[in-house]
């Protein structure tokens, strides 16, 4: 470090070797120049009085230091205290209710696939063996009953020769419009 | 024996009411008068003063941000009042084209005129005061800057130079160079001076 900022820090108590840079200041007059200058504006600097805040704003500073204090409440140096011991059936509780989750789950995934056979199979099943399933028999429709309501409930037009037939029109509609269309263009583009 | 300012930050935490109040006191010439030399206005140094502390408070009860300089609590409540102060310097810039306020930050009971035995020294002080930190403003911002956190807030050169975030021998330089200036403009005004008395 440069002597010149060494004269910095002994002139604010910081300079370290304090010994070295006085000798070095006896044998270098543009040193010590420099330092009877700088000391000079330093003692002026110093001489000035202190400025202080006003004494209302102090108070207010305190003041609102006490309300935070008080709200937060006092802060202990000290760890914290440890939290009370986990119950050990704890996980065995956790692993319980997922695996009823899951059981619950399953029995209404299996409810709805069964009401769903059910549905389909009555017919078999009533054939099969009869009387076995009494309630969900009698419910269910015979065969003859089943192919009777399959035919109500699809739409008469809904049938393979009337599908084709509408098909077919409609091929016909399209290809007789196609032209139509491109000669109106045609007609509009002409002088 | 004085508890030390960590003593009292402990002591505060834990409800001490006073123990703040104390730690106010023995900074409080320190942080205003740092602000009253940044910004030149003792309106404004109360209230940045107040906002310094509003901040410092929330820190401490760790309502925002946190405290944990152990050991430095003056270097960092003045940390707090520097950002403070270049905030309200920016804003004042912003505002410069509007505001002509030429108040110089006395109240109207600082202008009256004291009586008492001292008053004649006091004046000389502040006089002379007033006269050195015409030349203080001068300076050149970093130069000013260093200037007011070695003299007016007694941080070391160390400290100074961790605030500003420069190297302390930049520190060091800033204030050597601030020092060499303010002699020269104090020379040069006592000349003006002289000049002026002589001259008819």
């Amino acid at each position: 470090m440069d002597d010149r900022l060494h004269l910095i820090r002994y002139l604010y108590g910081e300079e370290e070797d304090e010994s070295a840079l006085a000798r070095r200041l006896s044998g270098d007059e543009d040193l010590y120049r420099e330092y009877e200058e700088l000391a000079a504006t330093k003692r002026a600097l110093d001489d000035r009085p202190a400025r202080r805040p006003d004494a209302a704003v102090v108070d207010q500073v305190v003041d609102e230091a006490r309300e935070a204090a008080h709200s937060s409440g006092p802060r202990s140096t000290s760890p914290a205290e440890d939290r009370p011991a986990r119950s050990p059936s704890r996980p065995w509780t956790r692993r319980l209710q997922t695996a009823g989750a899951a059981l619950a789950l399953l029995m209404v995934i299996g409810l709805g696939w069964w009401q769903g056979g059910g549905r389909s199979d009555g017919p078999v099943a009533d054939s099969a063996t009869p009387g076995a399933l009494d309630e969900p028999a009698r419910q269910a429709p015979t065969a003859a009953e089943t192919r009777t309501s399959s035919t109500d409930d699809v739409p008469a037009w809904d049938d393979g020769e009337e599908l084709v037939r509408i098909q077919r029109r409609i091929d016909r509609l399209q290809a007789r419009s196609a032209p139509d269309r491109w000669g109106a263009l045609q007609r509009v583009g002409r002088p | 024996m004085q508890p030390t300012d960590e003593e009292l930050v402990t002591a505060y935490l834990n409800e001490d009411d006073g123990a703040f109040r104390r730690l106010v006191e023995r900074h409080q010439d320190r942080i205003f008068g740092y602000l009253m030399g940044m910004v030149k206005d003792r309106a404004v140094a109360n209230d940045l003063f107040q906002k310094t502390f509003e901040r410092v408070i929330k820190a401490m009860q760790g309502q925002r941000g946190s405290y944990d300089r152990q050991g430095q609590w003056l270097s960092w409540v003045m940390s707090i009042a520097r950002n403070a102060a270049i905030d309200h310097t920016r804003k004042q810039k912003k505002w410069a084209d509007v505001s002509q306020d030429e108040d110089d930050g006395r109240s109207f009971w600082d202008t009256l005129e004291d009586n008492s035995p001292y008053a004649d020294e006091q004046l000389h002080r502040a006089e002379q005061r007033e006269w050195l930190d015409e030349h203080i403003e001068q300076l050149a911002p970093e130069q000013k800057e260093v200037l007011l956190l070695r003299q007016e807030t007694d941080l070391t050169f160390r400290e100074i130079s961790e605030l500003q975030d420069v190297s302390i021998n930049t520190a060091l330089g800033r204030m050597r160079y601030a020092l060499k200036n303010l002699r020269k403009m104090m020379e040069a005004s006592d000349e003006t001076a002289l000049v002026g008395a002589i001259d008819p």
